[in-house]
């Protein structure tokens, strides 16, 4: 177990670096494959299955092939050689990066994390991380979480309404 | 565990060169010809000879390509489709992961062999390979959605996502399923008509029998599946006619070998799934009748070398048999235009699953 937590945290840290260096966009997108199957990986040892799938599914499936052609369409051949994508003299990003990470970093430290008592439960329990988190997840969704989930829905909604009517004021021809 | 993965991959390339020579021979009646004849007797060493003609084969890189990216892109492909298989259970006792997420697992790792295409696509460095892989993914993510809302009306009437439960459900045995002791079936799953069928089994057992408004189901999941694995009258991403090939259109010897092996497997992996959910899987399909307790006889109880044996032969045989369907299909319709394609998954397809989900919801509460 502990083995192969080491294993997939050293691969997603791997493929981030490869992420954070690659020189091509295209390669930069299909790292980003590794980072999201590594990440899933850890999600299944911390007994969090159903996460997982949706991860691989979610991320894996949709988010990422969408990245991918997002850089097909827009990105033209000769900008290839990197030029664009590792320049160096944007400071002001780089101390917003540091802010960020820096404030994540003692936001994580500050934190009790011994004292949870859903840690301490996990802990006691270890049979909580054998047992599948599908069924607790659903009740918990159309039950105490149902107004967000609905919610959700009609975001959702309105966004697939959104995209198909800019789609038809813009474009009217057909592609593909 | 171990040993499902140790069958399924010698199974899966056996099945290939099975299925390729089953493929032409069946495209050979269908066009009223005789198919490969030369190669052995009845032409059945066609497809060995095929395989080690690809195996001496050179793999051709051409200069332009991205070449690590253009090498990794069959192997996504390929293991991502075969990852799939790690959940089927072939019989009682032989099987894969035993998931609580089994189906959903399933469908989400076959939806990354769409980055292996892309990948594929782009690193050819070639028009036709790059149009390819963009109509794979517009395909590919469309029909995803129809075989998603159809496992969901499945998943409803089994109220399981684990193969191996849904699996106990459709037939005699369901009393050994831990968990399913007090469990009843009944006709066409209305407890009203009072007709009880657990220990009658046989077909009547199956889910499509057990809500039968899943037949329609079963079309539009063998439809979306065609169009999954990109088989004809689906094969727009490939079209030798205008696309050369499509996405492996750059692709040689072995590299081109996995690309299909892929294929195939898909078709495999969609058969066994239909199997499963739609045909009582490894059950019998014959009922009890009064004395003649043919299912009891055609199938042994699990735990037994028997029900072992029985299992694996009834599911094999719904496999082949709608593997059979797929080639029957592919050889019988020509191709679709594009914007047809689309037309029949959005506008067909999905507003047909998304009223069966209704249905299956509606049966459930019914028969409770």
């Amino acid at each position: 177990m502990t083995f192969f937590f080491y294993l997939f945290a050293t691969l997603t840290l791997l493929m981030t670096l490869l992420l954070l260096l690659s020189k091509k966009l295209i390669h930069l997108a299909f790292s980003f494959l590794g980072v999201l199957l590594g990440i899933a990986a850890l999600f299944v040892l911390a007994g969090a299955d159903f996460l997982a799938v949706a991860q691989i599914l979610v991320y894996a499936g949709g988010v990422l092939v969408l990245i991918i052609i997002g850089i097909m369409l827009t990105q033209t051949a000769p900008k290839e050689n990197g030029q664009n994508i590792t320049s160096h003299s944007n400071i002001i990003s780089a101390v917003l990066v540091l802010v960020l990470f820096s404030m994540l970093v003692y936001a994580f430290i500050s934190q009790p994390f011994e004292q949870q008592t859903w840690i301490q439960n996990a802990q006691i329990q270890q049979k909580t991380l054998q047992t599948s988190t599908l069924p607790s997840t659903g009740i918990l969704l159309m039950t105490q979480y149902l107004l967000p989930f609905e919610l959700t829905a009609i975001l959702l909604l309105v966004a697939i309404a959104g995209a198909i009517t800019l789609l038809q004021y813009k474009n009217k021809s057909r592609i593909l | 565990m171990w040993i499902s993965a140790l069958i399924l991959l010698p199974f899966l390339i056996v099945f290939g060169l099975a299925a390729v020579y089953a493929e032409r021979k069946v495209a050979g009646f269908v066009q009223d010809r005789l198919g490969p004849s030369e190669v052995g007797k009845y032409g059945l060493l066609q497809t060995i000879a095929d395989i080690l003609k690809l195996i001496q084969k050179e793999i051709i890189i051409p200069k332009g390509v991205d070449a690590f990216l253009f090498r990794l892109a069959p192997i996504i492909v390929f293991t991502s489709v075969f990852a799939g298989f790690a959940i089927l259970p072939l019989s009682p006792m032989l099987m894969g992961a035993g998931l609580t997420t089994g189906i959903f697992y399933a469908l989400a790792i076959i939806s990354l062999d769409i980055v292996g295409l892309l990948m594929a696509g782009w690193a050819s460095n070639n028009k036709y390979s790059i149009l390819g892989a963009l109509r794979a993914v517009a395909q590919i993510i469309s029909y995803e959605i129809p075989i998603g809302l159809v496992v969901l009306s499945v998943v409803i009437i089994s109220q399981s996502l684990d193969l191996q439960t849904i699996n106990y459900q459709q037939g005699i045995h369901i009393a050994s399923l831990i968990g399913g002791e007090s469990e009843k079936n009944f006709l066409f799953g209305i407890a009203a008509t009072g007709i009880e069928t657990t220990q009658i089994g046989g077909f009547l057992t199956w889910n499509v029998f057990r809500m039968p408004f899943l037949w329609v189901g079963f079309i539009i999941f063998f439809i979306a599946t065609l169009a999954e694995s990109n088989r004809a009258p689906f094969d727009i991403p490939e079209a030798e006619s205008e696309l050369i090939g499509g996405f492996h259109t750059e692709y040689s010897g072995m590299l081109f070998a996995i690309f299909m092996l892929a294929e195939y497997g898909m078709m495999l992996l969609s058969a066994f799934l239909a199997a499963i959910l739609f045909f009582g899987g490894w059950n019998t399909p014959l009922p009890n009748i009064g004395n003649i307790s043919l299912a009891t006889w055609t199938s042994g109880a699990p735990n037994t070398i028997y029900g072992e044996i029985t299992g694996f032969f009834w599911l094999l045989c719904k496999v082949f048999l709608i593997i059979f369907l797929q080639m029957w299909v592919r050889w019988t319709y020509p191709r679709l235009r594009a914007d047809h394609l689309f037309y029949l998954c959005w506008k067909v397809l999905v507003p047909f699953s998304l009223v069966l989900i209704l249905l299956s919801s509606v049966w459930k509460l019914w028969s409770f």
